[in-house]
């Protein structure tokens, strides 16, 4: 009895600390909070697999949704991936940290709530958040390969965390170069095979990068705008030392402003750096590479916050395809979060060798409660932060009316801007959700609005749709002849939020339907037949899902055949 | 090291954490984030 409880202990604490951040998201109901969106069921469009709009940001992301919320309802499907993400993370965390529970429950504690993971959920990342529950899950797929030979897990987990770009990257970034690197167990054939793996399983986000007709550089602005952010007064290197300075301050929390957490970062930190050499004796080269990465990705963050204005900077986030993946700097301290994650814990076990048994354990347990103290207002989704709302009756009605209608086309969504506010959501700011509500394809001002020193910014977007619907709003136009060029049919109309004057001028549409809130108008005439189709996308997407399947159940009954193999914790 | 110096020791540890903690759950309700380094952005009011 009492080691069965100990075997369970990691998975219970991980459990209690995400039900004790995330209770309040249980309730029935969606959280519609900034970039989180969830809707009751996404259906499958060109632009959840990249095709036909902008630079696929989301991409797989929202096609998963789209599969897996057809027999699970959307709601469901919320709660149970921000659930499992933060259970995953601290078990994960845990288990990469040791074998004692002395050393699990803290590192588990660090990761799962840190400030990090806090303002990744506040900010609605969950894709991110995904990825970066899975990070210590693959660092330990990758130490199991080099101590045996068997990547399938490192190639399946990478597939699976990879559903937004940054996620597939950090994923891939830690494990392969780990899995395959010197030292490794992994034959010759196996490096090239689980390198060629990785790479196909996330073809579905660069695929469509590379064959998007829109630009494939980022807006520089963007540096500026998403560079890291002082949140306490530790200055920028402090705070993204301790995993937060997210450039929104809607996505920080309160006490990060306080001066005990910046003294728990430095009193966490020196843990870890007392620790790292026992760590590091442990599993060299797994410390070594998440250190160097931990380090790397530090170092860009703090520049990200202290030099996105220069030349320099800008040109390296403008001019390398891709470079848009750099700008939002503060989110590459993943691979450092985990780092003092894992080591602050051996830290603790170091100072309290000599102590009595009692102490060390009051230690450890105090630097397991630590990061609660720290970051008390993450409690209760960041104390009522993130609360669960219902969608109105008329936006079901909608959906329906515009489903079942024959006719080709697509929505315009009104007013002319990235993100709403709804009374029936506590006038939270939220990504506009009709993009995915309805069951056609919206056009929406993608387009980021953000205030710098007082004054409105806007980042470009980059469906080029909405850029020439921007245009023409911007010179007072009449919009039913772009509308009808650009192949958009409907147009819905919020007329609950607060910034009428972005309506622009609707004539030659007519209003076909209204209900509380809500306008649906379409354009009077003909218009022109856009149907977005890439059949090399869709086929790659096919073949890297039939992969991951295959790499699943090869693991699966490797696995099997050799399970007293299977190594149950990392260092 | 136990004894007298540990009890104090975990003493010691425990009220830090306590009275942070608490001091953090008052920020949390009183305090907004402050912009310390450069300005904070934030979205538009639209």
């Amino acid at each position: 009895m009492h080691l069965a409880w100990k075997r369970h202990a990691l998975l219970a604490w991980s459990c209690g600390l995400a039900l004790l951040v995330l209770a309040p998201v249980l309730s029935p109901g969606y959280v519609l909070h900034l970039d989180m969106v969830f809707v009751p069921q996404q259906s499958l469009l060109p632009w959840n697999l990249g095709i036909g709009g902008g630079l696929p940001r989301s991409v797989p992301q929202d096609a998963v949704v789209s599969l897996v919320a057809g027999p699970l309802p959307g709601q469901l499907l919320q709660k149970s991936i921000l659930l499992l993400t933060f259970i995953l993370a601290g078990v994960g965390a845990g288990r990469l940290a040791g074998r004692t529970l002395t050393l699990q429950l803290p590192a588990a504690a660090l990761y799962l709530w840190s400030a990090y993971a806090a303002s990744r959920l506040l900010m609605g990342h969950w894709g991110l958040l995904w990825a970066y529950a899975l990070l210590p899950w693959v660092i330990l797929a990758a130490t199991r390969a080099r101590r045996t030979g068997g990547w399938a897990w490192v190639a399946v987990l990478c597939g699976i965390g990879a559903l937004v770009p940054t996620g597939g990257v950090l994923l891939a970034v830690a494990a392969v170069p780990l899995a395959v690197g010197f030292g490794s167990a992994v034959s010759r054939a196996g490096r090239w095979l689980l390198t060629a793996s990785v790479i196909v399983l996330n073809a579905p986000w660069w695929l469509p990068a590379l064959r998007s007709p829109v630009a494939t550089v980022s807006d520089p602005v963007g540096l500026v705008v998403f560079g890291a952010r002082a949140d306490g007064p530790g200055g920028v290197l402090l705070s993204v030392v301790g995993g937060g300075g997210v450039w929104n301050s809607l996505a920080t929390l309160g006490s990060r402003t306080t001066w005990f957490a910046t003294f728990g970062v430095i009193v966490i930190v020196t843990l870890a750096a007392i620790g790292w050499r026992q760590a590091r004796q442990k599993a060299p080269a797994e410390v070594v590479w998440l250190t160097v990465l931990g380090v790397s990705g530090l170092v860009w963050a703090w520049l990200s916050g202290v030099a996105g204005g220069q030349g320099w900077a800008q040109s390296l986030v403008a001019s390398v395809p891709g470079g848009g993946l750099l700008r939002d700097g503060q989110k590459w301290t993943v691979f450092w979060i985990l780092l003092v994650a894992v080591c602050a814990p051996h830290g603790v076990a170091r100072l309290t060798r000599r102590a009595q048994r009692p102490l060390a354990v009051f230690m450890a347990g105090a630097l397991a409660i630590a990061p609660l103290a720290f970051l008390p207002d993450l409690a209760w989704g960041g104390l009522g932060r993130l609360q669960t709302s219902q969608y109105p009756a008329q936006w079901d009605d909608l959906r329906d009316q515009l489903a079942v209608d024959p006719r080709g086309g697509d929505v315009l969504s009104l007013p002319w801007a990235a993100f709403r506010r709804y009374a029936w959501n506590d006038d939270d700011i939220v990504l506009d959700p009709l993009p995915r509500y309805l069951s056609r394809t919206v056009v929406w001002n993608d387009r980021l609005p953000v205030t710098v020193s007082g004054e409105l910014v806007e980042v470009g977007g980059d469906d080029p749709r909405a850029a020439a619907i921007s245009g023409a709003i911007n010179e007072g136009r009449v919009l039913a002849p772009l509308l009808a060029d650009l192949g958009i049919r409907w147009i819905v109309v919020q007329t609950d939020q607060p910034l009428p004057a972005l309506n622009p001028d609707l004539s030659g549409t007519s209003a076909i339907w209204q209900q509380d809130g809500l306008i649906l108008r379409e354009v009077t005439g003909p218009i022109a037949e856009r149907e977005p189709r890439d059949a090399v996308v869709v086929a790659v997407d096919l073949l890297a899902l039939l992969l991951l399947v295959v790499l699943g159940w090869w693991a699966v009954v490797r696995e099997r055949s050799r399970p007293a193999k299977v190594p149950t914790s990392g260092l | 090291m136990g004894g007298p110096a540990g009890a104090i020791i975990a003493s010691v540890v425990g009220a830090v954490l306590a009275i942070g903690a608490a001091f953090g759950i008052v920020s949390s309700q009183t305090a907004t984030p402050a912009p310390v380094d450069k300005p904070f952005i934030v979205y538009g009011e639209s």
